[in-house]
């Protein structure tokens, strides 16, 4: 069982647009104009709310 | 009832605001929590059962007369038990309640659906129960990783299709307006482990216990192991990383060391997981084109894999004082550190020459484990530990008991994969061993007699693993109380800060 | 600047939007199953079974649906990898022809005992009995489990016709005839017979009768 090689010019082709876009992507990603919003964003997590009436809900000791 | 909501609105605190004198104005909504709390009670169960169901096998390795000569208490007939227990059972509850939460939390919004959200949680309990109870008694597949026969494989997608739809309007109905990574990945996780559960199971039923897949012998061969690998690309990475991105962070009390590599690092990570399936078959009957391509992705992507663990690592940086007070966070960190060897480890395993050696043997078993029991199983412990406090409405019962967990857990994991390394390299190396005049120096039984003793210690690794699951299950029952008696109250959903020029405009406070 | 800004906006699309979001990961997750599994799809019908190799008599089905179904394939592989040690240890390396009839697939993952793809007629049927009963008997050092309920279970005749009939409706070219005869080929047979009629095939059953011994040729 042989590969078709139309079918490894086609695999080849979509390796390429994928490599493209991801080299697109991080590109994009650094550009400075976006960093202040993706540091904004980071923080997301550490504004978890807690309930009113709770003090001590970490784990800490 | 209306004064509750009124203190609700009163304003919330921030839990991470170092002074927790921050307050933000509360909208009327409250986190849904309890769907997760039922997922997380599930999650604690199913993992002593699952666990206990691989000691009690790995005992059989060793002294095989455990089996009792009956049927459904043999090893060939549990396994599968094991393997769906601990993967679909136990990491699926902790997935879906951890994805439960952190979209709420994420979002700044209460879970949509929330009655979907219910029948998701005792529809996936009862595929799990059915898939437990019927694969002993020779109801199954035996597609390595899809046991369970057809009727549970439609009940699984059904409830699968379900989650995704619970998950995706939540998003929906966010007031943030940037999804937050550890969504990406956990809707990745979604929509890729459904494809795979579909695709894969395709099948014709000849009676209601028994069907044929529609695939059959390579076909069949490289259908299910670009199942079983990316069952564990999408299951067993990309959701435990949506865990990760939100926990860790959360307990490192920092942000992401870097949020824009995480992006980087999403897609990466789910375009090239899928090609490197074919790494399963090296030398085998596949076509060698299909080998290669498989060996070659697999180097690949050891980037995106080793840039997730160096961004939750890296996110400690600063903070490893927390490693000291907090247990949630020891267990991340080492399941980070288990992450990182394990990936490393599977793309060496995944070059031919390595894998011709590596193959069949029982470091195939080390190098799953090492990744079950050290980064699947300790980040979300380590996520339980961190999310049980808010979702139960006070700090863990014992601190104590955390601690105990994680050395028993650590010292259980050490004990387990060293001796299958060990095993694993001893039955490579006489397997292929050949006297000067070209025959073979050892029969098969002379390597299964060397690493005989080596499966008593993998029982005993076992043994501390699941004992340390039994006192979380200990810890969290306590913790429970006041959930279980109905006193704590809902955590209401803050309004978030606006940002400027918001496209599209969140939505308003009260519905 | 302007194009980057554009770039921006459509990004900016994706992030924000949840069904995007979704469609994109559903893309790119397809894009490495369809790579491999589609020509392999396609060519299947390439990969016939070799000339004369008829697919699983009825006593062998019932018995490769026993293996099936105690999970054999979780410690015992029937894959001959194209290796040196493996050929010389079980035989000649195995094919994707010799397999079209499994459904699904046994080629396994973990030795824990050894490869079978060549197990046929290396053993006598009495042992193979003996030692699915009671695998110490004849191995002491073994630690297979023993299947003895596998010597008190009658093959059920009905079930190995309607499976069949099944396997037919995908493919495997069984006669109206081969499925008539079915019930009279295993009736009274128990699921030991079967199991053992179907070890007893694997390496000769599924390889052109044409070659003396599969087990022969081995990679020089």
């Amino acid at each position: 069982m042989t590969l078709d090689p139309l079918w490894g010019q086609l695999i080849g082709v979509v390796t390429l647009l994928s490599m493209l876009a991801f080299i697109g992507i991080w590109i994009w990603l650094w550009l400075p104009q976006h960093k202040r919003k993706f540091d904004r964003l980071s923080r997301l997590p550490m504004q978890e709310t807690t309930r009113p009436d709770d003090e001590h809900e970490d784990n800490d000791r | 009832m209306a004064t509750t909501t009124e203190t609700l609105n009163g304003g919330i605190r921030l839990a991470a605001s170092p002074s927790r004198q921050a307050v933000l104005a509360a909208t009327d909504e409250t986190y849904n929590d309890h769907v997760v709390r039922l997922f997380l009670l599930a999650a604690a169960v199913w993992g002593v059962v699952g666990m206990a169901i691989g000691v009690y096998v790995a005992a059989q390795l060793a002294w095989p007369a455990l089996n009792f000569d009956i049927s459904w208490l043999t090893f060939s007939r549990l396994r599968p038990n094991h393997t769906f227990g601990v993967i679909f059972a136990f990491g699926g509850s902790a997935l879906i309640g951890t994805c439960y939460y952190v979209v709420q939390r994420s979002g700044h919004t209460r879970l949509a659906l929330p009655r979907l959200a219910n029948f998701t949680f005792w529809g996936w309990q009862l595929a799990c129960v059915l898939a437990m109870a019927t694969m002993p008694f020779g109801i199954t597949q035996s597609k390595e990783y899809a046991e369970p026969e057809w009727f549970i494989d439609i009940l699984i997608a059904v409830v699968w299709v379900s989650i995704g739809v619970v998950f995706f309007s939540t998003l929906a109905r966010r007031r943030i307006q940037h999804i937050y990574v550890a969504n990406w990945y956990y809707g990745a996780f979604i929509i890729a482990v459904g494809l795979l559960h579909i695709v894969n199971n395709l099948a014709l039923p000849v009676s209601l216990t028994k069907s044929y897949p529609i695939y059959s012998g390579a076909v069949d061969a490289m259908v299910q192991w670009w199942y079983g690998h990316n069952a564990v690309a999408f299951f067993l990475t990309a959701g435990f990383l949506g865990m990760m991105y939100y926990f860790v962070p959360r307990q490192a009390k920092q942000p992401l060391w870097s949020y824009r590599f995480s992006i980087v690092n999403f897609w990466a990570l789910i375009s090239v997981y899928m090609w490197a399936g074919s790494h399963h078959l090296l030398y085998t009957a596949l076509p060698d084109w299909v080998q290669s391509v498989g060996m070659a992705f697999s180097l690949v992507l050891l980037m995106p894999s080793w840039g997730s663990a160096a961004n939750g690592l890296l996110t400690f940086n600063g903070s490893w004082h927390r490693l000291r007070t907090d247990p949630a966070a020891k267990f991340m960190v080492i399941a980070l550190v288990f992450y990182a060897a394990s990936t490393f480890e599977g793309s060496m395993m995944a070059i031919k020459s390595v894998n011709a050696l590596s193959h069949y043997t029982d470091w195939t078993v080390a190098h799953v484990h090492s990744g079950s029991i050290g980064w699947v199983a300790m980040i979300t412990i380590g996520s339980l530990y961190a999310m049980a406090p808010r979702a139960l409405g006070r700090p863990m019962h014992s601190h104590k008991g955390m601690e105990l967990h994680f050395w028993m857990h650590t010292a259980g994991l050490l004990l387990y994969i060293i001796s299958m390394w060990i095993a694993g390299v001893t039955e490579g190396l006489m397997w292929r061993a050949t006297n000067p005049d070209g025959s073979l120096t050892y029969a098969f039984i002379d390597s299964l007699i060397a690493i005989k003793p080596l499966y008593f210690f993998r029982f005993l690794g076992g043994l501390l693993v699941v004992a340390g699951m039994g006192v979380m299950a200990w810890n969290l029952w306590h913790t429970a109380s006041d959930a279980r008696k109905h006193l704590i109250s809902p955590i209401p959903v803050p309004i978030p800060e606006p940002t400027t020029h918001q496209v599209p405009a969140p939505l308003p406070a009260s519905a | 600047m302007a194009k980057g800004y554009k770039g921006y906006r459509y990004f900016e699309a994706i992030e924000k939007h949840a069904g995007l979001l979704g469609i994109l990961i559903l893309v790119m997750v397809s894009l490495g199953g369809l790579a491999e599994i589609t020509p392999i799809f396609m060519e299947a019908h390439a990969v016939k079974p070799e000339l004369g190799v008829k697919p699983y008599s009825p006593l062998r089905l019932a018995g490769k649906d026993i293996y099936v179904r105690e999970g054999c394939y979780l410690c015992h592989t029937q894959m001959v990898r194209a290796l040196r040690a493996e050929t010389e240890r079980y035989g000649g390396y195995s094919a994707a022809t010799e397999s079209v009839y499994d459904r699904p697939h046994q080629w396994g993952s973990k030795r824990t005992g050894p490869d079978l793809a060549r197990v046929g007629g290396k053993y006598s049927d009495e042992w193979q009995r003996v030692h699915l009963k009671d695998p110490r008997a004849v191995v002491p050092e073994s630690n297979m489990p023993g299947y003895p309920w596998l010597s008190e279970a009658l093959v059920d005749p009905d079930e190995v016709q309607a499976k069949m009939r099944v396997l037919r409706r995908l493919g495997d070219p069984y006669s109206d005839e081969d499925i008539a005869d079915a019930r009279a080929a295993v009736a009274g047979h128990t699921e030991m017979e079967a199991i053992v009629a179907y070890l007893q095939g694997l390496g000769i059953d599924n390889v052109p009768q044409a070659e003396p011994a599969p087990a022969a040729t081995g990679a020089p």
